[in-house]
């Protein structure tokens, strides 16, 4: 596949997501029938960004086992790799020259663990599902130093989040939630959340596509990226809290409007 | 003469007139139909099963019809395209509609007439002749939700012209077949509770759920068909299906069962899968191919979406060996009859939750309960919140 017509595929893609958010409408540039027209991307005539939109997807182990005796996470669920999906939005509230934007932003995740569960005499695995449902929500400073695309030509933008983060959670064995002692198997664990990565510009692989979709839906800029995530879900290392941490990788598309 | 001519003139003006009418148009109103001998409650007017045939549920509606001919009847079909003569009255497959009522006269129904139709009738082949009977709820062919029509026929009885026009029409579903059971049963072990393993039964098009009845190991009803002989699976950790299978498939309907007991074998491993027969594993309630009986214990349901296995709920006790059967049931609430037996016991087992506790983990309790940071952690805290001040500030 050519790589400009991988860049149109993506970049069709990302114009598809984007009919699932709030249409902002463009300005400087216009689009008639023969597609998009107006200065190229990089130059100060696109239409306003505000904001970015990330999907994502990573693997996420959390770190229950870290704060007990024994393995209770491992010896349930085991130890094969699991994944989690989730969105984020960040509100690029400011913009620093010739560096990059600096921006809240607000995330969202889920991920579901379920096995077999042990028989309690050690015999095996009985027939009963056990399971644990994680919901991981975040607040985060975003830095994206897009200043590589804008001044050098470079389709990279590195990037840099830290914030607050809180994680729902629940278990259940079979149809019914779990409990021990009186002591009802859900609950919410916090802590510091915080990542890096970077995001490769699409819109070089196929720039009047990436016009096209500015003008139609005012979408500056699609990435793809990669990130190392750190939620640090450990209640600021209380006992009384499930650690939910996790240090893995995200993949995801992204798109600056 | 001149005055005898115009009398002849006029008269066959007036017979060239008549013919010339334009067809009648009566106009055929009814209300939804209110049912006797029917079971259940929050029944749909629309959706009638095998049940509701056996018990005879008869259909009342409220019919008015007006503008028809002296001459016309208002009678009620069945079918397909029942507006047309040649569906009611052809022969063979020619013939698309059964009849429902007898003829009664349409002339000037102003009132609701009160018109009844016995779902026997609805349902019966478009065939067959004489009034539906019980034995009418066997004759259905085809599997799954069937859809008819019924009309509110309005034609003139010397010319059979039709005259009904407005909505004359009435569509119902009804599926008269309960489905059949799944086969291929074997039961794993859970806390108070059994994990039922099933292959779905194969041809079954609006399966809603599947029902799980349980009873403690008993003898076979006196008289009873015979349980036949079971399959046994031992000592598998994955509690692996067994034979079951074997038992189900070899046995007659109404008699074979399955055997499954678990956990008898070591953590990690798979059991093995003998198939000795278990004469053990029978039931005085729960008898294969026959609805469950008074005493077992309804003890749960799976919804039949891609279902393969099941879990019972919670209201068995430990270490006690139940005898588990399943029905399916289907979109029209048919409950089929039950299937093989397959045997298993309860066991305690340990979920996430639990083994976490018992590690010696204290969080949980709901989402409301706030365990505190450790010392030292307000510091990050903090630098968080002046560092999300100071951008705010630069904002302004």
């Amino acid at each position: 596949m050519s790589r400009a017509r991988l860049g149109r595929g993506l970049a069709a893609c990302v114009t598809a997501m984007a009919l699932f958010l709030p249409s902002v409408v463009a300005h400087a540039q216009g689009v008639d029938e023969f597609g998009g027209y107006g200065k190229r991307r990089g130059e100060q005539s696109a239409s306003p960004q505000d904001a970015a939109f990330e999907l994502r997807f990573g693997r996420y182990i959390p770190e229950v086992d870290s704060q007990v005796d024994g393995s209770p996470f491992e010896n349930t669920f085991g130890t094969s790799t699991r994944y989690i999906v989730g969105a984020e939005i960040d509100w690029q509230l400011l913009r620093i020259p010739h560096f990059g934007t600096l921006a809240p932003g607000l995330g969202w995740g889920l991920t579901k663990f379920s096995a077999r569960a042990n028989f309690s005499n050690g015999s095996g695995l009985s027939d009963a599902r056990t399971r644990l449902s994680i919901m991981p929500a975040y607040l985060v400073g975003v830095l994206r130093a897009d200043v590589l695309p804008r001044d050098f030509k470079i389709p990279l933008v590195p990037y840099a989040k830290l914030g607050f983060g809180y994680a729902l959670w629940w278990s259940s064995d079979g149809d019914k939630s779990a409990s021990d002692g009186g002591k009802s198997g859900k609950g919410a664990s916090y802590g510091l959340t915080y990542a890096l990565g970077a995001m490769f510009l699409l819109d070089v692989l196929s720039p009047d596509d990436a016009v096209t979709a500015d003008g139609l839906t005012g979408i500056n800029n699609s990435y793809v990226f990669a990130e190392w995530f750190r939620p640090q879900l450990d209640g600021f290392g209380s006992n009384k809290v499930l650690d939910l941490s996790s240090s893995s990788w995200v993949l995801g598309l992204a798109m600056e409007m | 003469m001149s005055l005898f001519r115009l009398f002849v003139v006029s008269i066959l003006l007036a017979g060239i007139g008549l013919s010339a009418r334009p067809a009648r148009a009566a106009s055929v109103t009814w209300g939804l139909p209110t049912w006797e001998n029917r079971e259940g409650t929050n029944l749909r007017l629309d959706l009638l099963n095998r049940q509701d045939c056996l018990n005879d549920a008869t259909a009342t509606f409220a019919v008015s019809v007006v503008g028809a001919s002296s001459s016309a009847v208002l009678e009620l079909w069945a079918g397909t395209n029942c507006d047309t003569l040649a569906n009611r009255t052809g022969s063979g497959a020619a013939k698309t509609c059964t009849q429902l009522t007898d003829s009664v006269s349409a002339y000037n129904i102003v009132g609701s007439l009160p018109v009844k139709v016995r779902f026997q009738n609805m349902v019966k082949p478009f065939d067959a002749s004489g009034e539906g009977s019980a034995a009418t709820c066997d004759l259905e062919k085809s599997s799954g939700l069937v859809t008819r029509t019924l009309y509110f026929v309005v034609y003139d009885s010397g010319s059979t012209e039709s005259q009904a026009t407005g909505t004359k029409q009435w569509t119902f579903k009804y599926d008269v077949k309960a489905p059949a059971p799944p086969t291929k049963i074997s039961a794993g072990s859970g806390e108070q509770s059994l994990v039922p393993h099933f292959t779905p039964p194969s041809g079954e098009t609006n399966l809603l759920r599947y029902r799980f009845y349980c009873s403690e190991v008993g003898s076979p009803p006196a008289g009873g068909d015979d349980p036949g002989t079971a399959g046994t699976s031992t000592g598998g950790t994955t509690g692996t299906d067994v034979d079951a299978a074997a038992g189900a498939d070899s046995g007659d309907a109404a008699g074979s069962g399955g055997t499954t007991t678990t956990s008898t074998g070591t953590a990690g491993t798979a059991g093995t899968t003998t198939t000795p027969t278990d004469p053990n594993c029978t039931s005085t309630v729960l008898v294969p191919g026959k609805a469950p009986a008074t005493g077992a214990i309804d003890c749960g349901e799976v919804g039949a979406q891609g279902s393969s296995s099941g879990e019972t709920r919670p209201v068995l006790e430990n270490g006690t060996t139940y005898v588990v059967a399943i029905a399916a049931e289907d979109t029209a609430y048919n409950v089929g009859v039950l299937s093989a037996l397959a045997c298993g016991t309860p066991q305690d087992v340990t979920g996430f939750y639990e083994a976490y506790r018992e590690a010696g983990g204290q969080a949980g309790g709901g989402y409301c309960s706030f365990g505190p940071p450790r010392r030292g952690a307000w510091g990050a805290l903090s630098a968080l919140l002046v560092a999300a001040c100071a951008l705010l500030r630069r904002r302004r």
